[in-house]
């Protein structure tokens, strides 16, 4: 009996352990290091209904220990993932997550129809990016915006629809009421954190788009209680994220309530990351003689 | 094939106290598939989060070495500076595309401006070997801070450019390589400072030109895209998996 199954609803990986969008390509980057089979899940690089050129360089930097990036979606658009990644990628072995973002509401609905093919296990859904239509305001932080793009996105498929949550808000639990009302089957949390960093002997930031998206260990308190207060909150299972560099970062996540873990920035520090912490909670769970990790899943809030 | 592998440190020796340093490292893996140009991203204790690039200086494939010849710049390099000989250190590579070395019987001018030189060494070993004819042409900024003149010597002719004059002639390489009769050369092939790169783009038509870049890198795997430097056509390239060593015509330095 594999005691780390796991289950996210209609979202069955064979651990919970995946690697965050942005952070691993599409997985062929990670090849040479070890057989991609192993993982729970791989949540494929942001993509775009048009290919996308991204922000120009310098697009990323470390600052207090963490990271911060402004890649702008670079990407080739959801032709170029289906004609020319995903053929590759559905033989990994692994659960293909796919994780979409759109200038307006219906991109997000074109992009979800297209994508629900075989191969696809499931949808992240990025609403971290600017509304286009509704003066730039990220979608993910006015609760209102983030519920219609989930809706959307459900009734263009049949596919389990993760909603992702951006952490740029006052109140995380209402945006995770509202993503759930709006159709959510599951939500992965936490997004960037919007950061900046400055060279004080050129007096410019140092990111050339000024703002950036931190991650890293520094934002691990911060996304473990937003995890806690959602939890609270919703029914939906929680894949968590942000900062997990080690098997106790990850149970800590499962015990403020994620069902599943994504490892990001951690990918660039040790590729093996996401595999040690597969090793680790086996181990966990052998040896607090548990029959699943589930178990521990909120545990906290017993 | 890119490999993690945690090496002992056989030597690292300081060329200039607190500034240049040469590192020698058992990386048997690594060592076997190391070609000129590629680099490694090195773990140099537990902050800075992130690796950090360094091209191979030299390899020697029957005893699985690779050699470092690096800077001191911040606190990555700074660490990097501390490893004693016995130590062990995490490394990952060879990564990047490296320079086109399938040429024979070629005249080849190898340009590096300041720690731009660390990838020629290697690169001019193994060009030599297939009977091509090199020149170096080294910049530095003063005689003080010139290093590893030595080893270039035993491959081929150095010639010497510092900027303020005080060792062979005054200025950026550019001064050198004006000189030259450039119909003779082939190839060009450079790495150092932006400037340095740009002056060399207008032989792009005359010479087999490859640039090698440098870029603030995530990953160093091709995964991330933050690494990007804008190409002729006004498509973005990874330096860390496209290059670092690109064709001169590709490369616009417009950004
Ligand atoms: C492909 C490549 C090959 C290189 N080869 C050599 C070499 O052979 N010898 C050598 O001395 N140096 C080399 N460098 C430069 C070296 O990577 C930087 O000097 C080093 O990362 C500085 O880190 P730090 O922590 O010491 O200093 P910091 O204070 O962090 O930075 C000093 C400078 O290095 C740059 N830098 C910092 N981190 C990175 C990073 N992760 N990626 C790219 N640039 C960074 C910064 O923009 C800054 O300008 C190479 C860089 C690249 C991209
Ligand atoms: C370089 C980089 C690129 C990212 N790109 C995306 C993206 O395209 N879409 C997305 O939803 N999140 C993206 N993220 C956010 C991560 O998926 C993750 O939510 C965040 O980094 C927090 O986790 P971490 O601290 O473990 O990295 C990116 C993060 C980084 C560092
Ligand atoms: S550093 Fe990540 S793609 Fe180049």
């Amino acid at each position: 009996m594999n005691k780390l199954h796991c289950d996210l609803g209609k979202l069955i990986l064979k651990n919970p352990v995946t690697v965050a969008s942005g952070t691993f390509g599409s997985g062929k980057e990670f090849k040479d290091f070890y057989d991609l089979s192993q993982l729970g899940g791989i949540m494929v690089k942001g993509t775009t209904l048009l290919p996308r050129r991204g922000n120009q360089p310098q697009r990323l930097v470390e600052t207090a220990g963490g990271v911060i990036n402004s890649i702008g979606l670079a990407n080739g658009g959801v032709d170029d993932f289906l004609n020319n990644i995903l053929p590759e990628a559905k033989d990994y072995g692994t659960a293909i997550i796919v994780n979409i973002s759109g200038d307006t509401t219906d991109d997000y609905g074109r992009m979800a129809e297209k994508l629900s093919v075989p191969g696809v296990a499931a949808l992240e859904v990025n609403i971290s990016c600017p509304n286009v239509k509704h003066g730039g305001i990220a979608f993910g932080t006015v609760p209102d915006m983030a519920r219609e793009v989930a809706t959307m996105v459900k009734n263009n498929t049949d596919l389990p629809v993760i909603m992702k949550l951006s952490p740029n808000v006052t109140n995380i639990a209402e945006m995770g009421a509202a993503v759930e009302s709006g159709g959510a089957d599951i939500i992965s949390m936490i997004n960037t954190l919007i950061g900046m960093a400055i060279d004080i002997k050129n007096r410019k930031p140092i990111i050339k788009h000024i703002m950036g998206g931190y991650s890293g260990p520094p934002i691990k308190p911060v996304a473990l209680r937003m995890v806690y207060q959602v939890y609270k909150t919703v029914k939906i299972p929680i894949i968590g994220m942000g900062g997990i560099m080690n098997t106790e970062d990850a149970i800590e996540f499962i015990m403020a309530g994620a069902s599943a873990v994504s490892v990001g920035t951690a990918n660039f520090v040790d590729p093996y990351t996401p595999l040690n912490i597969i090793q680790g909670l086996n181990k966990y769970v052998e040896e607090n003689g548990l029959s699943s990790y589930k178990e521990i899943i909120g545990a906290v809030h017993r | 094939m890119i490999y993690k592998e945690i090496g002992k440190v056989l030597e690292n020796k300081a060329l200039i106290k607190d500034s240049i340093y040469l590192i020698t490292i058992d990386l048997q893996n690594i060592a076997k598939e190391a070609l000129p140009g590629q680099f490694v991203e090195i773990k140099t204790g537990d902050l800075p989060l992130l690796r950090k690039p360094i091209s191979i200086f030299d390899v020697d494939k029957n005893n699985g070495l690779v050699s470092l010849l690096y800077q001191v710049r911040g606190k990555g390099t700074k660490n990097l500076s501390g490893f004693k000989s016995g130590e062990y250190i995490d490394i990952i590579g060879p990564l990047g595309n490296g320079f086109t070395i399938d040429k024979k019987e070629q005249e080849i001018l190898l340009v590096g401006g300041g720690i731009g030189i660390a990838p020629l060494y290697y690169l001019g070993k193994e060009l030599k070997s297939k009977g091509n004819s090199l020149k170096f042409i080294l910049g530095y900024s003063c005689k003080d801070e010139s290093y590893a003149v030595d080893f270039f010597r035993q491959v081929a002719e150095v010639e010497i450019s510092t900027m303020d004059g005080s060792l062979g002639c005054k200025g950026h390489v550019g001064r050198i390589v004006e000189k030259l009769d450039i119909s003779k050369v082939t190839a060009i092939y450079a790495c150092g400072p932006e400037p340095m790169l740009k002056y060399l783009k207008k032989f792009e038509q005359e010479v087999d030109l490859e640039l090698s870049l440098e870029a603030y890198m995530g990953c160093g795997l091709g995964a991330c895209i933050s690494c990007v430097c804008e190409k002729t056509d006004g498509s973005y390239a990874r330096v860390c998996k496209d290059g670092p060593v690109f064709k001169g015509k590709e490369i616009s330095f417009n950004e």
